[in-house]
């Protein structure tokens, strides 16, 4: 057993003891020396440098550790600082920000100060580290997320960040104090500032027992008197500002004022706006406050995933909310409705840019596409599905449809690509959005407007249709750069019936989410989990195995 | 090598197929325990192999009196057979040694923390009555380190005891998830948690329910987290020798006369002729009554039973659940009604 290991096992003995007799330990400052300070430096340094048997967070940031604490200025951190008993507050306080306290070890390092004699440079030395690497564990989850298991679901890690640990660890000694750090270091996004407002706000509900559910039953609309109005009126005092207390005399009717109110609570919650109180909203209503928490929890994990700066104008999706909102200068300009991609085509959550517009597109039907559902209709059928503007593409030569015996094709035996051309009801509509990525996902318009009316619009193989895509092309273009567009312009080359390509200059970011939590002017919003995204994430961060 | 019981029972099915199956009677190949359920009456005693002490499956209290999940189990085997739970001799048995002595004859039945693998079905001359606890491959962690996940393990040092597939399993799974780890291999447990409890290692891995025992046995356990990643299937289960397909059968049924008793809510005490409540009482006489014919016990026997250890909840609560120093939940092992995957046929 060489020396190291003889040090830690006689920390680890010392803190056992210590923990075993206080349940939440208090920190307590030590004073050390500026001689005692320099000694633990050296040791750090030469720990660090030569030391095999370092604890495993610290070899895991060996590296970055080093170049820290090698830094001309790379002060100590922790020993005889204030910041310790106030990183020890953050770890305990996990939950404000919807970490897991009990994911980090804040009583073990609390006892693990208290276990080493002043004396002692190099167990001194180590706490240091132990501190620094917990630190960085932290920050690390603070602002790009949690550690998850990639099997867990890969959709959720298409750009998992890391943070730069030597930046943190100066960026914190240079820091006024340790709150000042963590608060510029947290997610930057005002959307996760208020989540983290609505995470208290609920909790404090929590607390106070929630909400009582309101029966299911017949539909109740506006006018109707019901023996569930009492329960109807007591849930939505609760959340959505309802009087608790109804006109004497008329207890069980459905008045305006509590229309008024469910219509709120279903604008809210994504529903049909219609004031009545009907199976949908009623289960709405009867989430539990525990289902409404981990749902904000999960919204702030995912801000942390998002990148660092969204841009000053830029494009957002939110699949679970079927919305698209377009940013300048931190004010939402626009707010369009969207069909995304059903569960089983789902539209994969990215960040990327648009780069060009195309007007009167081809449709390019993906290869997938082609074989399971076009084939079908072309052994059928293949009239229609030229009257419907298609036709098939080989090499440089195009055919018409009618043209070819489709019953000698299948499946590994296919050398078209089918493509419709532009025209009204070509599925692309009349325009497209790019931002060429690996996913083949874009934005664009469809002529199957109707389902713009539903609540629920996951209907697309994956693909974001707009509801007022042509309306969307001059602003975009105006924040790519590309001055000079205005509604006549676009609907002369719609018009035209000529594909057209306009490349942007400045290429514009959009970023495809999956939030079921936000807060709107105030209001927390939530939708449901359209792709059962949450009840993964929830499962892998509570650290569960699934097996999916 | 040909292995000696596998010889043995090639040549029994070669002798059968060319004499016709009346001369493996005749031959009387280990005609002494052709009837275990004979032995055992004979004697009025069961002989019932157990570890050599785990935490929480088989223990000695301060008086000598054995106590743990895996003597629960015998205990009911002797209460069902012999109307009393205290009519067991245990052996201590080695992980090397457990499947020998069942085979020489040296003990009626092995419920000692064993996993059920088609190989030793196979190639031993063995039989698994069936699964009482199902566990799988875990890791220890020191709480100080902040670790709450085996993948966040890369560059650990690992201690693992040798001689088991322990460590073949670990190798696999951090190689699948392309991750670089040293393991620290032991002759056993106590200098595996000695290493382990010295820093020499980060991590510990064993299976859970092991773990768990290591765990409680740490200075203060509550500094040490098991991490949330299962690796391994380790079914654990009761074991008989082959060719007594009536010892089996009648282990196997006390193990899941055991687990319906929890799902019908059958305890000693619901089942207590005066006390208890007649549905209840009646229920576990007819849960028991296929057995009686079959295997001469008596009419109460799963009352017997219940009486002795309680049913499958019972022994786990008493011995591994969360008021013990083991402090390990259900999690798979609740009732499939409950979430959990234990599930035992029918009982008529």
């Amino acid at each position: 057993m060489n020396r190291s290991i003889v040090l830690f096992a006689g920390l680890r003995a010392i803190v056992l003891v210590i923990v075993a007799a206080c349940a939440s330990p208090v920190f307590a400052q030590t004073r050390l020396s500026s001689q005692d300070l320099a000694a633990v430096r050296v040791n750090i340094v030469d720990l660090l440098a030569n030391e095999p048997n370092l604890p495993l967070p610290v070899r895991q940031r060996q590296e970055a550790l080093a170049t820290y604490y090698s830094e001309q200025n790379g002060d100590l951190l922790w020993l005889g600082q204030e910041r310790a008993p106030a990183f020890i507050e953050w770890l305990r306080s996990a939950a404000d920000d919807g970490l897991d306290p009990a994911s980090y070890p804040a009583d073990q390092l609390v006892s693990l100060n208290e276990a080493v004699p002043v004396t002692d440079a190099r167990g001194r030395a180590i706490i240091e580290l132990h501190f620094s690497a917990a630190f960085l564990e932290y920050a690390s989850d603070l602002k790009v997320g949690r550690f998850l298991p990639r099997k867990v679901d890969p959709n959720f890690f298409l750009q998992k960040r890391e943070i730069d640990q030597v930046a943190a660890l100066d960026q914190l000694a240079a820091a006024e104090n340790l709150d000042q750090f963590f608060i510029s270091w947290q997610p930057s996004a005002p959307e996760y500032a208020a989540l983290r407002v609505a995470l208290s706000d609920y909790r404090a509900l929590l607390a106070n027992g929630g909400w009582p559910t309101v029966p299911l039953g017949d539909s109740l609309k506006p006018g109707m008197t019901d023996p569930r109005v009492p329960a109807l009126r007591a849930r939505l005092a609760v959340t959505d500002g309802a009087s608790p207390v109804a006109p004497p005399g008329a207890e069980d009717v459905y008045d305006d004022e509590l229309v008024a109110v469910v219509r709120s609570f279903q604008k809210r919650h994504g529903l049909d706006v219609d004031g009545i109180a009907g199976k949908a909203t009623i289960v709405a209503m009867n989430v539990p406050v525990e289902d409404r928490i981990e749902e904000i929890v999960v919204a702030m994990e995912r801000w942390r995933w998002m990148p660092e700066s969204l841009g000053s104008k830029y494009v957002m999706v939110n699949i679970a909310g079927f919305e698209l909102k377009r940013v300048s200068d931190g004010k939402v300009e626009e707010k369009m409705a969207v069909v995304v991609g059903k569960p089983y085509h789902r539209t994969p959550v990215f960040s990327d840019e648009i780069r060009y517009l195309e007007f009167n597109p081809y449709w390019n039907v993906p290869a997938g596409i082609a074989i399971k559902e076009e084939l079908p209709k072309l052994k059928k059928n293949p009239a229609a599905r030229a009257a419907a503007g298609f036709e098939a593409v080989q090499g440089d030569k195009v055919y018409s449809l009618t043209s070819i015996n489709w019953n000698r094709y299948g499946p590994g035996n296919f050398p078209f690509q089918i493509r419709q051309r532009p025209g009204p009801n070509n599925a692309l509509g009349r325009v497209k959005y790019m931002f060429p990525n690996q996913f083949n996902v874009y934005l664009h318009d469809t002529p199957a407007k109707s389902l713009f009316s539903r609540s629920d619009r996951a209907f697309s193989h994956g693909c974001v249709r707009l509801s007022r895509p042509l309306e969307f092309a001059p602003p975009v273009l105006a924040a790519g750069g590309v001055s000079g567009w205005n509604m006549a312009r676009v609907n002369s080359v719609i018009a035209s019936g000529k594909r057209t390509v306009v490349n942007l200059e400045k290429p514009l970011p959009v970023h495809i989410t999956y939030f079921t939590a936000w807060v709107d002017q105030g209001v927390p919003n939530f939708r449901a989990d359209v792709y059962d995204q949450d009840e993964k994430l929830i499962a892998a961060l509570g650290g569960k195995s699934i097996a999916w | 090598m040909i292995n000696k019981q596998a010889l043995s029972r090639r040549l029994r099915a070669t002798l059968a197929a060319a004499l016709g199956l009346g001369l493996m009677a005749a031959q009387g190949i280990e005609a002494a325990s052709a009837s275990t359920l004979e032995d055992v009456r004979g004697r009025d005693k069961l002989i019932c192999g157990i570890s050599e002490g785990l935490a929480g499956f088989s223990d000695k209290d301060e008086a000598g009196n054995w106590y743990g999940f895996d003597v629960d189990f015998c205990r009911a085997v002797a209460a069902a057979v012999l109307g009393d739970p205290q009519k067991v001799d245990y052996v201590q048995l080695s992980a090397n040694d457990r499947f020998k002595a069942l085979t020489d004859g040296k003990i009626d039945l092995l419920s000692r923390n064993s996993t059920w693998t088609m190989s030793r079905d196979l190639d031993l001359d063995l039989d698994f009555a069936g699964i009482a606890y199902y566990d799988g491959q875990g890791f220890l962690a020191h709480a100080v380190d902040g670790m709450t996940s085996a993948l966040e393990l890369n560059g650990a040092r690992i201690c693992v005891v040798s001689g088991t597939t322990t460590e073949e399993n670990a190798a696999e799974y951090f190689a699948d998830n392309g991750m670089d780890v040293t393991f620290l291999r032991f002759a056993d447990r106590g200098q595996a948690r000695k290493a382990y409890a010295s820093g020499e290692c980060d991590v510990y891995t064993a299976d859970s329910s092991a773990l768990a025992a290591e765990r409680s046995l740490l200075d203060v356990p509550d500094d040490h987290v098991i991490l949330s990643e299962v690796i391994s299937k380790e079914p654990l289960g009761p074991v008989t020798r082959e060719g007594d397909p009536q010892w089996t059968e009648l282990v196997r049924w006390v193990l899941y006369g055991l687990i319906n008793a929890e799902e019908a809510e059958l305890t000693a005490a619901s089942v207590d002729e005066k006390t208890g409540d007649p549905a209840k009482r009646h229920k576990a006489m007819q849960f028991g009554a296929p057995g009686v014919k079959e295997f001469g016990l008596s009419d109460d026997w799963l009352i017997v039973v219940l009486n002795a250890v309680g049913n499958y909840s019972d022994i786990f609560e008493r011995n591994l659940g969360e008021q013990t120093p083991l402090a390990l939940r259900r999690g798979v092992n609740a009732l499939w009604t409950r979430g959990g995957i234990l599930y035992a046929p029918p009982m008529h």
